[in-house]
């Protein structure tokens, strides 16, 4: 197993009027790993991550960053932790250059390096025509761009993002999912809503309802989870052959002209009905729909919630 | 620093009004009864730099300090490689810039005025009244915390201060009981310093200021010190 740069122990966050956020929440995060916070809106990914930043006090619970407790001294979360906050935050008085050479500045960097590298990052997140745009000025998806471009300029290891991409365009949403890929020796624990986000780039995902971690494992592992039914329309190459084999399997199925449509109870069952009918017979079109990772997980946190 | 007082820009007028104009005003008031006294400008300007770091500075300090408990505040802060520390001392040292101006130009109307006049004490004294009154406000801004409570204690806070402090009157035409409030509040103390460098405070009341100022400011710095570990976002807004 690769180092863990961030373990989380039983993590509880009771707010001080009595409500729950966190509860016994385990989970860690290795280096070079990108992992996903999955869960609906209010089951506490914001206040997980607001704690591991030391914005908000644990109730109960440890969470370690380079094997060292934060609670005592937060000096390792300021050198070793860049974060993107969910709000749409910006500086309304300083422009964006200003902004990101100050996060620059702060990483010891001066002169020369600290012009290339204030390029690089304008030119990395799209953000060079904004560059003399005061904060106040910014859309939202601009103050994401420039919060993440403060979070990349710093040299730490470890990136907190908490919906980076959520009012971000699809073609700068793109960039950042390479970008992100891109990105050696750094980790990330990213939270999001956006199923294909998370698909794309997490290795391992951890899905959170009610406060509680209810299931984790990559994105594959996640989406065979459940025992999802699969959908299956097929146009037989000769419909003669279809017919013993649909109902020698006493499975649900429908005809419409030279379409079937079978449903079944799950993928394994599916793929052994197609290979059968091939060797049959073979099919001219096939239409299928798998259970898909935004299933399982929606199925997932609907049984949970309840 | 540079980078606190840019983002300053959009509190000009409020930073000008309450750090530059209003003082000014007062500072107008204290000059025109410049006359052939000039122990009394001296008592009066010496009460004016007092007044202005409690009303301005003190003020403004401990309200930044406890908008940095709201959320959007402190979130924003924390995407910098910044401690906490570093923060407020940031916070603190550009208030202190903001109000420099009208206490220098007092400070050389003094010079001018005063006969009495010793640069050395003088300014020995504001530093050490700065730095007392810069702690006093992130302390207090500490406890406090909640910025919509903060905006109905401090400014009364400074009012009162000011009053049970001798700035513009003479405390020992004061009954004792008053003299003893007045004695147990730190900013006559801050006065009675800045005083001795124009000739005003008898040593030996020069002497216990500094004592009591001193006691203050170590026992404000660790209290101050533990506070700063606790900087948490706010988690109840009423
Ligand atoms: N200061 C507070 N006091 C009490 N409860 C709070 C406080 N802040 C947040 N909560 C509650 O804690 C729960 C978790 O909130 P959190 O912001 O962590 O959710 P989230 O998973 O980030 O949601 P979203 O997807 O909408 O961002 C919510 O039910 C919220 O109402
Ligand atoms: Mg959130």
């Amino acid at each position: 197993m690769r180092k863990q740069v961030i373990q989380i122990e039983n993590l509880t966050k009771v707010y001080q009027n009595g409500f729950k956020a966190n509860d016994q929440i385990n989970i860690h995060l290795e280096e070079e790993e990108i992992v996903g916070i999955v869960g609906p809106n209010g089951a506490g990914k914001t206040t997980l991550i607001r704690q591991i930043l030391g914005l908000l006090k644990p109730t109960k619970g440890k969470i370690l960053i380079h094997g060292k407790d934060t609670l005592g001294d937060q000096r390792i979360i300021k050198e070793e932790v860049g974060y993107v906050p969910q709000i749409p935050l910006s500086y309304p008085a300083i422009t964006v250059i200003d902004t990101i050479r100050y996060a620059l500045q702060l990483e010891g960097l001066y002169g020369k390096q600290l012009q290339q590298k204030l390029d690089m990052t304008l030119s990395n997140l799209g953000l060079e025509s904004y560059a003399n745009v005061p904060g106040y000025q910014l859309s939202g998806g601009l103050r994401k761009m420039v919060l993440l471009a403060i979070a990349l300029a710093k040299k730490a290891t470890i990136l907190l993002l908490d919906e980076p991409t959520s009012m971000v365009d699809i073609a700068r949403k793109q960039d950042i999912w390479k970008l992100m890929k891109r990105l050696q020796k750094r980790s990330i624990l990213l939270a999001s809503h956006d199923m294909n986000e998370v698909k794309k780039v997490c290795h391992r995902i951890y899905i959170l309802v009610g406060g509680r971690v209810i299931a984790k494992g990559s994105a594959a592992e996640i989406a065979q989870m459940l025992k999802m039914p699969v959908d299956i329309e097929i146009v037989p190459i000769n419909a003669d052959y279809i017919m013993p084999i649909l109902q020698k399997e006493s499975i649900l199925w429908e005809q419409e002209g030279s379409l079937f449509r079978i449903s079944l109870q799950e993928l394994s069952e599916g793929i052994e009905l197609l290979k059968e009918l091939i060797n049959a017979g073979g099919i001219e079109y096939l239409m299928m729909e798998s259970p898909s990772f935004e299933k399982v997980v929606t199925n997932l946190v609907q049984t949970n919630a309840q | 620093m540079l980078f606190e007082i840019k983002g300053m820009k959009i509190f000009w007028l409020q930073i000008f009004m309450s750090l530059f104009v209003m003082p000014t005003a007062f500072l107008f008031l204290a000059l025109l009864r410049i006359g052939p006294d000039s122990e009394e400008v001296a008592f009066l300007l010496s009460g004016f730099i007092v007044a202005s770091l409690v009303g301005s500075f003190f003020g403004a300090l401990a309200l930044r300090i406890c908008n940095l408990m709201q959320i959007e505040v402190l979130e924003l802060y924390s995407t910098f490689a910044l401690s906490k520390g570093e923060i407020i001392s940031n916070m603190a040292f550009t208030y202190a810039l903001f109000a420099l101006p009208q206490i220098l130009i007092s400070i050389v109307v003094l010079a001018f005025t005063s006969p009495s006049f010793n640069a050395f004490l003088m300014s020995f004294s504001i530093l050490w009244v700065i730095l007392l009154i810069a702690l006093l406000a992130v302390w207090l801004g500490l406890v406090v915390r909640n910025y919509y409570y903060a905006l109905g204690i401090f400014p009364l806070l400074a009012w009162i201060s000011i009053l049970l402090t001798p700035a513009y009157y003479d405390m020992a035409k004061l009954n004792p009981i008053f003299q003893m409030v007045l004695f147990i509040n730190p900013i006559t103390h801050c006065l009675s310093l800045l005083r001795i460098g124009l000739g005003l405070t008898p040593p030996l009341h020069f002497l216990w200021s500094l004592l009591y100022t001193s006691i203050l400011f170590g026992l404000l710095l660790i209290l101050t010190l533990k506070r700063i570990k606790d900087i948490y976002i706010l988690e109840k807004l009423f």
